[in-house]
């Protein structure tokens, strides 16, 4: 065994922790080493110091009884925490099962804070359409009703509160008076058309009548 | 010390009510203990004898709660002193911010004159100095080594730390006070039984 070996074991073996196989091998080595004597000396005579310690006065028996009762009302205080807790926790879970049902929203711009709990109305565009450039009069008049009671909705649609909305109700009623606007012109170029082709008619018709008089008189003799 | 396969069943006793199963094991750990506590929460910290009997209380108290969750995996010696050296550092941890400093003893107050041979209460008092002196690396393995009487095995399971480690730690911890005491004029033969 080297010094290295050795001093690590020292420690044992000042404590009585040495196996016995390994014992003769140790004591052998300090018999002949100066050095690994000194250490061993050293750690001797410090064991010897802790040993001969006094010990501190002998403090009052564990009051075994105090011990049960003390973990009997900890286990009560523990219990009532966690029931606390769960409460707590429960409370919790409800406040945010209505948040995600119910929706809250701020408008700082407002300074409004507004709670809803369904989607807003979708509103669907239901003006009628047509690829006929040029409808009858009749259907026209259709036309003409519906545009006119969609604008009787959008401008019951410009009473509802969300900002945005009215801005889309007002622009759908832009489009709809323009469109209705436009259904009229369309009416009055299709009654002029008419009376066009009207007096058109008129006019072939007396041509036809002027030619048939004028074939007449001379055939006369 | 403590390292009986009877432990475990006295522990599962004690942890259903059985009092007097609880108090054998009591009985049989609290002198070591309480001196190992005495050493770390009554020097290095200034505990009092008061505060050694309330820890000691604690120990077993922290046992006890304990008691269910206690599984025949280990010497009941070990675990006993592994709460005891967690609360003995809660305890420590707790003085430390409350004094800002460590208080320690200057040593012009309790060293001799190199001439004068130094009464075994000063030798006491150089030794418990040294040993408040000594970083916890070093202390506890020792500390738990005499006080605890435990063997390097039980020491190492405590600390959860190499067997090795332990006895390295126990060696270095030794020859320090040992230089330490030579350096204060305490020599050998002071040192004789």
């Amino acid at each position: 065994m080297n010094c290295a070996d050795v001093q690590t074991h020292l420690v044992e073996l000042v404590y009585d922790e040495m196996p016995a196989e390994q014992q003769p091998d140790v004591r052998n080595h300090l018999a002949s080493c100066d050095t690994c004597r000194a250490v061993w000396h050293d750690i001797e005579m410090a064991h010897q110091s802790m040993s001969q310690l006094s010990q501190p006065e002998n403090p009052s028996p564990v009051d075994v009884v105090g011990v049960y009762q003390s973990v009997a009302i900890r286990s009560k205080q523990s219990h009532k925490r966690w029931r606390a807790g769960t409460f707590v926790a429960g409370l919790l879970a409800i406040a945010m099962l209505f948040l995600v049902i119910v929706r809250v929203s701020i408008d700082l711009e407002k300074g409004q804070i507004v709670i809803s709990w369904n989607d807003p109305a979708k509103i669907k565009p239901t003006l009628p359409t047509t690829t006929d450039p040029w409808p009858r009069l009749d259907e026209n008049s259709d036309r003409i009703s519906a545009v006119e009671e969609l604008v009787q909705l959008t401008a019951h649609e410009v009473l509802t509160e969300d900002s945005k909305l009215q801005e889309i109700v007002a622009l759908r009623q832009q489009i709809a008076s323009w469109q209705l606007r436009m259904a009229r012109q369309l009416d009055d170029l299709q009654a002029r058309d008419n009376l066009r082709w009207k007096l058109i008619a008129e006019e072939l018709a007396l041509r036809d009548s002027l030619d048939a008089n004028f074939a007449l008189t001379r055939l006369k003799p | 010390m403590l390292a009986s396969s009877a432990d475990f069943e006295l522990i599962q006793r004690g942890s259903q009510g059985d009092a007097a199963a609880f108090e054998i094991l009591v009985r049989r750990g609290e002198q070591p203990v309480s001196r190992m506590l005495a050493r770390f929460v009554g020097g290095r910290t200034g505990g009092s004898s008061s505060d050694v009997e309330d820890l000691t209380q604690k120990v077993f108290l922290r046992v006890l709660a304990a008691s269910g969750r206690y599984q025949n995996n280990g010497a009941f010696s070990t675990w006993l002193f592994r709460i005891a050296l967690n609360i003995s550092r809660d305890a420590a941890r707790r003085r430390n911010r409350r004094q800002d400093t460590l208080r320690k003893r200057p040593i012009e107050q309790i060293a001799v004159t190199p001439s004068e041979t130094a009464s075994r209460r000063e030798i006491d008092e150089h030794v418990s100095d040294i040993l408040n002196r000594l970083p916890d690396k070093l202390r506890e393995p020792l500390v738990l080594k005499h006080e605890g009487e435990l063997t390097f095995a039980e020491v190492a399971d405590v600390l959860n730390v190499p067997v090795g480690t332990v006895k390295s730690r126990v060696t270095t911890a030794l020859l320090k006070l040992r230089a330490e005491l030579k350096g204060r004029g305490i020599d050998e033969t002071e040192l004789q039984p």
